[in-house]
């Protein structure tokens, strides 16, 4: 240690964005730190790929099997494959979004974070940056790879894409932020969410079947999923059907409504949490 | 006001500070001010108050009632304010496993907006001897090298104030004997006021100007360590410490 050196320099350099309560600097920090720490993990380069791919290719030779055998589902075949990639693109998100805050607490670094000038709101946006890379990242490879290997451009949807894609990110964002929020109040212990709620989710979302498919009373339970409107739109364009335009409208409404109440349960969770005095107990 | 001096604001300044959780008082009513470049060591018996306190003026746990004002900004309302040029170093926290130690102190000068950043990180890195593990991934580090990792964090953005718990525990003799020179370095040289939490009795006597005793949630001493012993009439502060814990659990 450099106990000889010489005199410290005791003048302090303001620093840059004093007392702001958002500063972009620190979201920064956040998206380098999982950067790093990506880069230098294979493992978590390569687990952003194998998923969504072998979801693909299950779902793929699932898709040319009926094609093949002539079976006429309802809102075609080939919406298999597109409902794969979007439902992909929507758990990858709110995946991502939670291992952000559970890669800190497995590396013990969440003190480190929350005794600095880090706001949870910060800690958020960064989670939701890096999310929005991986999950967009993946989809990418999966766009590419459907048209390669099973001829599927999932662009034939034509412009329902677009809302599709924007209702399904603020959901992912809503769930992440609500398991997440889960995740800061009981720790390790909700952990399991962030694998299992979106799976629960699932069957009521509408993903592979029509919501008529279900019994009365879940139809009622998917409606209220934004999902659902979303994946009936696909089918319906598929099926080259007008899409239900009043559908997305309310998905787009009740995804923006889950959004605003997760992002309040979130910050409600944090502000326990550190009534509780938890923060520093590894795990809870 | 006319005729009166103006008054520094104290570095740390808590007042009537109360923490329960549920039917257990952690920190009982306790208020105490740190002035500038003051090194105050907070002592106690385990299950004192010390890391409860040490934890709401971080702004890691909110107080059941009372303030706590670190630079003059109250550290529940003020939070961002207080924390910029505040730092902390504890054995219980780590860093991502996979970040080199200049790669952890690059993101870590980047939250805290140092200026000239590459210059800080080395800065710190000469300041604590780590040149040779710079650029070694955290998990490859011992518990003594993750300290010292650890505590360069703690002066990246050169704290004005500068929360300690245990910076020691995990050190060597030399290491913590070059680290209480440093420390004693940053109050003299930076004007850092230190706050530290220690059991070892032997490091508060040489690094501390003045000791804060907590039992059972109260502050029950408030003075330098040498008026200390001498008010207790013992040999040194390891046996005044020994005593005011008996007499807690008693």
């Amino acid at each position: 240690m450099t106990v000889d050196a010489p005199a410290l320099e005791s003048s302090q350099a303001p620093l840059a964005g004093m007392g702001r309560k958002f500063a972009p600097h620190r979201v920064r920090a956040v998206v380098l730190q999982h950067l790093l720490n990506v880069w230098h993990s294979p493992i978590r380069l390569i687990e952003l790929f194998y998923w969504p791919i072998i979801q693909l290719v299950l779902w793929g030779f699932i898709t040319s099997y009926l094609l093949s055998s002539a079976v006429d589902l309802p809102g075609g075949v080939l919406a298999l494959l597109g409902a794969v990639m979007l439902w992909d693109h929507t758990f990858r998100m709110q995946n991502e979004l939670n291992l952000v805050s559970m890669f800190d607490m497995w590396d013990r670094n969440q003190v480190n974070l929350r005794a600095s000038p880090l706001t949870q709101v910060e800690y958020l946006c960064a989670a939701l940056i890096l999310a929005l890379a991986r999950s967009f990242s993946g989809s990418v490879v999966l766009v590419v790879l459907a048209r390669w290997w099973f001829d599927y451009d999932l662009f034939t949807i034509g412009a329902t894409l677009l809302p599709a894609l924007i209702v399904l990110t603020l959901f992912a964002t809503a769930l992440g932020f609500f398991i997440g929020g889960f995740i800061t109040r009981f720790g390790s212990n909700a952990q399991i969410l962030a694998w299992s709620l979106a799976a629960l989710l699932q069957p009521f979302a509408a993903v592979f079947y029509p919501v008529s498919a279900l019994p009365g009373w879940l139809q009622v339970v998917a409606r209220a999923l934004p999902v659902s409107h979303v994946f009936e739109a696909l089918r319906a364009v598929v099926a080259e059907t007008p899409a239900p335009a009043a559908g997305l409208g309310i998905a787009l409404a009740e995804a923006i409504i889950l959004l605003a109440l997760a992002f309040a349960f979130n910050l409600w969770a944090y502000r326990r949490v550190r009534e509780l005095g938890l923060l520093s107990s590894p795990g809870y | 006001m006319p005729g009166t001096a103006p008054r520094a604001t104290p570095a740390i300044e808590v007042r009537d500070l109360v923490k329960r959780f549920r039917d257990v008082t952690a920190v009982n009513g306790i208020s105490f001010s740190v002035p500038a470049g003051q090194v105050c060591a907070l002592l106690g018996h385990n299950g004192a108050g010390k890391t409860t306190t040490l934890q709401i003026l971080l702004g890691l746990t909110l107080p059941t009632s009372g303030t706590c004002r670190i630079l003059g900004h109250d550290i529940v309302t003020d939070r961002v304010a207080a924390l910029e040029r505040t730092n902390f170093s504890a054995s219980y926290t780590d860093f991502p496993a996979r970040l080199s130690v200049r790669e952890m102190l690059r993101v870590y000068a980047m939250l805290y907006a140092v200026p000239d950043a590459a210059a800080a990180v080395e800065e710190v890195i000469e300041l604590f001897d780590l040149d040779a593990l710079a650029d070694r991934q955290y998990r490859t580090l011992s518990s003594g090298q993750a300290t010292l990792a650890g505590l360069a964090k703690s002066v990246i953005n050169r704290p004005r104030v500068l929360f300690l718990d245990e910076p020691t525990a995990m050190l060597d003799p030399e290491h913590a004997h070059d680290t209480r020179i440093v420390l004693r370095r940053l109050a003299t040289e930076w004007g850092t006021t230190v706050l530290i939490t220690s059991h070892n009795m032997r490091e508060v006597e040489r690094l501390a100007d003045r000791v804060l005793f907590l039992s059972n949630g109260s502050l029950i001493a408030d003075e330098d360590p040498e008026q200390l012993t001498g008010r207790y009439q013992a040999a040194d502060l390891e046996e005044v410490f020994i005593r005011l814990a008996k007499e807690a659990r008693a």
